[in-house]
């Protein structure tokens, strides 16, 4: 079965590059601006792992982490923060969020299919 | 006061223009990115069709089967070169035996001339005895009239044995035409199947390292790609740096604005505007033109970066139409090439070995002529023993009259003696031609059997050849179809490929118009600071300088901004360790953490 992975970054060239990169490797995308945006869409739609940025509007990726974590359906869904912060602090408030792993932007779509492949088995 | 803090609000508002406007050219590059990418994919797989097409064992089957049948041929065309050879030599023999016949027929002449002189001399030896009865004037119109019969019959025989000659003759001409015609032409076009099959060969071999090579260049266009989409990113990354400059400028254009306060104005943290604020704020100016300028060249060279990688990508796609080129040996492929070289030898040889079963049935034809010929001849070689018979009686019944007319007719006894001579040389002359035409009647016969047998034998083998031939031929022509059709939709989409980002490179210009604006904001921000630095000592500017700038520290998302900014707030040129008028520990610019292989830039909890 094919995979779906949302993309969440208030950058339309952001998200742009998430899906090239996974599209083209064979999983399906769902794109979604701001943590707000990624909630309303994350509700039935089989989502199987989740790339997000730190800072956007409405929500944030961290505000975004712990809503989906509450929800039992997506408790243990692959997280992975995909921002330009990459402050050890930060990285530590992701990870007590419930975020899966970090990835410092740029990724190199390399970099991005491997952990994918690592975090989804 | 008012010319820093509307400079400083002139700034912020520039800046905030800055990255919204280059967005646009980003999305249409990664449009066209996603185009170039699915092309690309689309090439890839052709020409690893084209790679399996050529490296495959059926590449290697089909030379296999082309040595075999090529050997198969040298055979076929061997056993022909002995068939003619052999029906040559018994043509010969036919010829010789032929030509013999005309020396009894040479013979039967000289018996001609005899009988007519005894008929002659019958009649003078009739008149001196002055007693020319009826049966002496019979005997010498008889004579006279085998004389007659004998020419009349030999002649015919003579006529026929020329025409049996040269019948003989031009069979074993038109033979020796079509075996050296279709020899020579048939050993140089299997000459040049085999320098097409050798190439072939090569090519094959060739195929193998070209298809590597052309892996290489696939995994280096992915590379370039994955390149691309590295530098896109650098929108996102110049846009967060830029919005930071920017909320810094409205930030302290928003503490310099003192003065007319409006009745709606109710900040709180607005105070008089002072020398120690005033060095603040040329610090701050210094430290976003440092960020801008940074923002610009990371933007200018991811920008370039983008550009540079495309162009890779298309003239990787061009090596790799080289590749296949070598592998397919380029122009010549679509033109002449080497597997047309095969078809066109190929069509040739058919039509040679159809020529030469053709050939080989006229063979037999002329054959059954030549035994048709000998039989006509064998029935005149008949009537020739009819008329030594006929001599034979004559003989005997001028024996007997010679006889009735006593000592008078002595004479006639003797010519009744050589009458008697020439039914005995008559006949032993008609054995000879009879035994000479006996031996070219069962020579022509044998040779007829033969070479027919192994002509229906050499037919069928012909047939088999020629349709194992067409087989290979037309797996060859499909083959042949399908690679220049595979290069040529290669060779199109390549076009396509470089078309498609020649004309996305050409719209490119948003790091030029960036650096243009920055370049003007520079100057901006360097008369805002000169005219900050003039308000103040030096001493302030150091003094702001070591003061914390904690309220700017903490809007950076990125680790480089905070080098940046620990730069500028120790005096040292950023990422070059060095200090303004002096040295300083050199800096990192980020402590990553590596999980795995994944790189620095990557941590799995």
């Amino acid at each position: 079965m094919t995979k779906r992975i949302m993309t969440v970054d208030d950058s339309v060239s952001v998200r742009q590059m998430v899906s090239f990169t996974l599209k083209n490797a064979g999983y399906e995308t769902v794109e979604a601006s701001d943590g707000q945006d990624a909630l309303s869409k994350l509700n039935g739609s089989g989502v199987h792992m989740i790339v997000t940025d730190l800072n956007m509007p409405n929500l944030d990726g961290i505000g975004l982490i712990r809503e989906v974590r509450s929800k039992a359906e997506y408790k243990f869904i692959p997280i992975i923060m995909l921002t330009t912060e990459s402050q050890d602090s930060k990285k530590q408030e992701g990870k007590s969020a419930g975020a899966t792993g970090w990835i410092v932007k740029p990724f190199k779509p390399d970099q991005l299919l491997a952990v994918v492949k690592k975090v989804l088995g | 006061m008012d010319d820093i803090r509307s400079g400083i609000e002139g700034l912020a508002a520039r800046v905030g223009r800055l990255i919204p406007g280059t967005e646009e050219q980003f999305l249409f590059i990664g449009s066209r990115l996603n185009e170039v990418y699915t092309e690309v994919e689309k090439i890839s797989r052709q020409a690893s069709s084209l790679v399996s097409m050529l490296d495959s064992s059926v590449m290697k089957g089909t030379i296999g089967r082309f040595r075999e049948i090529l050997e198969r041929m040298d055979r076929h065309i061997g056993g022909s070169d002995r068939r003619f050879a052999s029906g040559m030599a018994a043509l010969n023999d036919v010829l010789a035996a032929v030509s013999r016949v005309g020396d009894p027929l040479a013979n039967f002449r000289k018996i001609v001339k005899t009988l007519k002189i005894l008929a002659i001399s019958t009649k003078i030896e009739s008149a001196q005895l002055k007693k020319m009865e009826s049966d002496f004037v019979n005997l010498a119109g008889d004579v006279e009239q085998l004389s007659a019969l004998i020419h009349d019959k030999s002649a015919g025989i003579e006529s026929h044995r020329r025409s049996l000659m040269s019948l003989t003759e031009e069979t074993l001409a038109r033979i020796v035409s079509i075996n050296e015609k279709s020899r020579g032409y048939i050993s140089e076009v299997l000459g040049n199947i085999r320098s097409s099959i050798e190439l072939l060969e090569s090519r094959h071999d060739l195929s193998f390292s070209a298809a590597d090579s052309m892996l290489g260049r696939f995994n280096a266009t992915s590379k370039q790609v994955g390149e691309v989409v590295m530098s896109m990113q650098f929108h996102d990354i110049t846009r967060q740096q830029v919005e930071h400059i920017r909320d810094v400028l409205t930030s302290m254009e928003g503490r310099l604005y003192v003065s007319p306060r409006g009745a709606d104005d109710d900040r709180a943290d607005v105070g008089p505007v002072t020398a120690e604020l005033v060095a603040e704020a040329a610090i701050a100016c210094e430290l976003q033109k440092a960020q801008l300028s940074d923002a610009e060249k990371k933007f200018v060279h991811a920008v370039d970066a983008i550009v540079e990688n495309l162009q890779g990508v298309v003239k990787n796609v061009f090596r790799i139409l080289d590749d296949i080129q070598k592998i397919t040996g380029g122009t010549d492929l679509i033109a002449s090439t080497f597997l047309s070289n095969i078809e066109s030898g190929t069509t040739a040889v058919i039509g040679r070995l159809e020529d030469t079963g053709r050939a080989e049935g006229e063979f037999v034809d002329a054959m059954g002529e030549l035994s048709s010929a000998v039989s006509t001849i064998s029935g005149l070689v008949d009537d020739i023993e009819e008329i030594g018979e006929e001599i034979e009686l004559i003989a005997v019944n001028a024996r007997v009259k010679s006889a009735h007319t006593g000592v008078e007719g002595a004479p006639l006894g003797v010519i009744a003696e050589a009458i008697w001579h020439l039914s005995i040389d008559a006949t032993s002359q008609k054995i000879t031609i009879s035994d000479l035409l006996r031996e070219v009647v069962t020579a022509t016969q044998g040779l007829q059997a033969a070479v027919r047998e192994r002509t229906a034998d050499a037919d069928s083998d012909s047939r088999s050849i020629i349709g194992e031939l067409s087989g290979l031929l037309d797996e060859l022509k499909g083959m042949n179809d399908g690679v220049v059709g595979l290069v040529k939709e290669i060779e199109g989409g390549s076009r396509n490929l470089s078309g498609l980002i020649e004309e996305t490179i050409e719209n490119i210009s948003v790091h030029r118009d960036l650096k243009r604006e920055v370049s003007g904001l520079e100057v901006l921000f360097d008369e805002v600071i000169a005219t900050a630095r003039r308000a103040v000592s030096h001493e302030e500017l150091e003094k702001a300088r070591g003061r914390s700038l904690d309220y700017i520290e903490s809007n950076y998302t990125m680790q480089r901004e905070r080098i940046i900014h620990q730069s500028v707030a120790s005096n040292v040129i950023p990422f070059t360790g060095k200090e303004r008028g002096g040295a300083a520990p050199p800096q990192t610019e980020e402590d990553h953490a590596c999980a795995d292989d994944l790189g620095d830039n990557v941590e799995l909890f």
